[in-house]
């Protein structure tokens, strides 16, 4: 497991009938702390996750998010700190849900979401965290993960985003997928080409800036 | 002169008028102040171009609040959230609003914040609004109040709706973030406690899937199942007569084409077939024994062919299947958005 990771690479986002093309910029630190940035001709957003709070940034506005936001905001494009985040979290809850069929191959599909059990304070952002996980029945890398965005509750709108991997490539020790597509809600949206990968790069914190907002 | 005299007076008409005169209005259902043409069975709402319709289900006389139960359809029901076409809330329906006595909605958005000597949560609740049983969404803005560290609450608790339709909302300690609404006429939503009630103490109240009445009357029953939901009422004789609303999975899938806004793909569970017993249509043919009666001959209805056995009941497609080109049913369908990528 790296200590932190740097990506850049190309991004060609579909929205609507706007067809655009741009740069991307993955860094992650450790297991809890993201940062995804894309630059594209119209726009530049960045979402930053760092230990429970979030903030996102879009043509150099940031605003702080909701905690029920923030419990989907850690990016998933560099899977391993992700997955690894989940498996070391003990108030993880895991569920096999079934093996399935995708084209031509079996994938193994998990659920995991965070329980929040040693904070009873927090309990209430537990639906909010709900993920589903895809594994390759035989190589084991994930292929697909899939959870929902709200920024709040009661009446929020959901938003279904699916995140597929392929074409991993080793750098080091570890597989990074050079090829990322995001789905929302179904519809293909970016895909994501990962050009260069660093790693333990020396990130340090500042690296990911999150202010709490004005409380 | 007296033309400048009428610009001037429907100038200062138009700016001293409320604002909510002024407002667009762009929900579904019947909003106040606004314009519909009915086509006899529909009505569309000229400004946002939602149809509406309402298909009369059971019917039945109570004390001080007789129940009348409708299945209402609202055809606007995409949002634009986040730059990707969602369905409006609530969620799942698709625009079909089963008989009911309207629901409460809200937005919770929670942050951290000091709690004496340790960090806890400020959830702010805010947006509510109450739909009718029409589908008519009556925002009420002014109730926002936050729970800070999961014990103190503050802020506005009640209001009236901004539209001026009379309804008044109201998060009681009791239901808080739920709320009771109250009709302009008294009578009372409590949610979600599925009561109505109204200023002399009659109610409805709804416990599982019976609708009982003030005088104990179980007038109704609302059975769902996986494909289909079935409404059940007592007529002259006594027995139950059952009315079957039959659901479908569709394949769905917007294409607005607005510029940056993703379309929607998914599946859908819609009605596509409501079954009626033919004792609720039928009403008797008119035979020549009729003429001699005293009483006017009843409204002319179809006779039964002498060689038919009249249907058991009737049914009413709600979805026609669309042929593909291999012949079989497609169940693919794609729509557009009336008022454009707002």
């Amino acid at each position: 497991m790296p200590s932190d990771s740097v990506a850049t690479g190309s991004v060609v986002v579909v929205a609507g009938s706007l067809t655009t093309s741009g740069t991307v910029r993955i860094l992650t630190r450790g297991t809890d702390q993201t940062l995804e940035q894309l630059s594209l001709p119209q726009s530049t957003v960045a979402t930053i996750y760092s230990r429970g709070t979030a903030n996102a940034t879009t043509n150099g506005t940031t605003e702080s998010l909701p905690l029920e936001r923030t419990a989907s905001c850690q990016s998933p494009a560099f899977p391993l700190p992700f997955i690894a985040a989940a498996l070391a979290n003990p108030d993880e809850a895991i569920q096999y849900v079934a093996l399935e069929t995708s084209g031509q191959s079996l994938l193994q599909h998990i659920r995991i979401w965070n329980t929040y059990n040693s904070n009873s304070v927090l309990q209430f952002l537990s639906d909010f965290t709900t993920t589903d996980i895809w594994l390759d029945s035989s190589t084991s890398l994930p292929r697909t993960v899939s959870f929902t965005r709200r920024d709040g509750g009661g009446a929020s709108p959901k938003t279904l985003l699916t995140v597929s991997y392929s074409n991993f490539q080793k750098t080091g020790v570890v597989l990074y997928p050079n090829s990322i597509q995001v789905s929302i809600n179904g519809t293909p949206w970016a895909a994501i080409t990962i050009q260069s990968v660093s790693l333990n790069t020396g990130l340090t914190g500042a690296d990911f800036p999150v202010t709490q907002g004005d409380n | 002169m007296k033309k400048i005299a009428l610009v001037l007076a429907l100038l200062i008409a138009f700016v001293l008028a409320p604002s909510h005169l002024q407002a667009q209005n762009t929900g579904t259902g019947l909003p106040s102040f606004s314009s519909f043409t009915s086509g006899g069975f529909d009505t569309v709402n000229n400004q946002n171009l939602n149809v509406l319709f309402s298909i009369p289900l059971i019917s039945s006389a109570g004390r001080g609040m007789p129940l009348n139960l409708s299945l209402t359809y609202n055809s606007l029901v995409y949002q634009n959230y986040q730059n990707s076409w969602l369905p409006a809330a609530p969620i799942g329906a698709w625009g079909w609003f089963m008989p009911g006595s309207g629901y409460v909605s809200y937005t919770s958005q929670t942050t951290v914040t000091r709690c004496g000597l340790q960090w806890g949560n400020q959830t702010t609740y805010s947006n509510y609004t109450f739909t009718d049983i029409l589908g008519t969404v009556h925002p009420v803005p002014s109730v926002t109040f936050t729970h800070f560290c999961n014990s103190l609450w503050s802020g506005t608790f009640a209001g009236t709706a901004s539209d001026n339709s009379g309804y008044y909302l109201n998060a009681t300690a009791a239901v808080r973030p739920s709320a009771v609404v109250t009709a302009p006429n008294g009578a009372e939503s409590l949610n979600p406690l599925n009561t109505m009630a109204d200023t002399n103490g009659n109610y409805i109240t709804v416990s599982g899937t019976n609708w009982t009445d003030s005088v104990g009357n179980i007038a109704a029953k609302i059975i769902s199942g996986s494909g289909s939901t079935q409404f059940q009422f007592l007529d002259g004789s006594g027995n139950y007569q059952t009315i079957t609303l039959k659901y479908q999975s569709y394949s769905i899938k917007t294409n607005f084409a607005c510029s940056g806004v993703t379309e929607y793909t998914g599946t859908a569970n819609l009605p596509y077939e409501l079954d009626i017993p033919q004792a609720e249509l039928s009403s008797r043919a008119w035979t020549p024994s009729d003429a001699s009666a005293k009483l006017p001959p009843p409204p002319p209805v179809v006779a039964p062919h002498p060689a038919h056995t009249p249907p058991a009941s009737l049914t009413l497609l709600l979805i026609k299947p669309k042929a593909s080109s291999t012949g079989t049913a497609s169940s693919l369908r794609s729509v557009s958005h009336p008022t454009g990528c707002s």
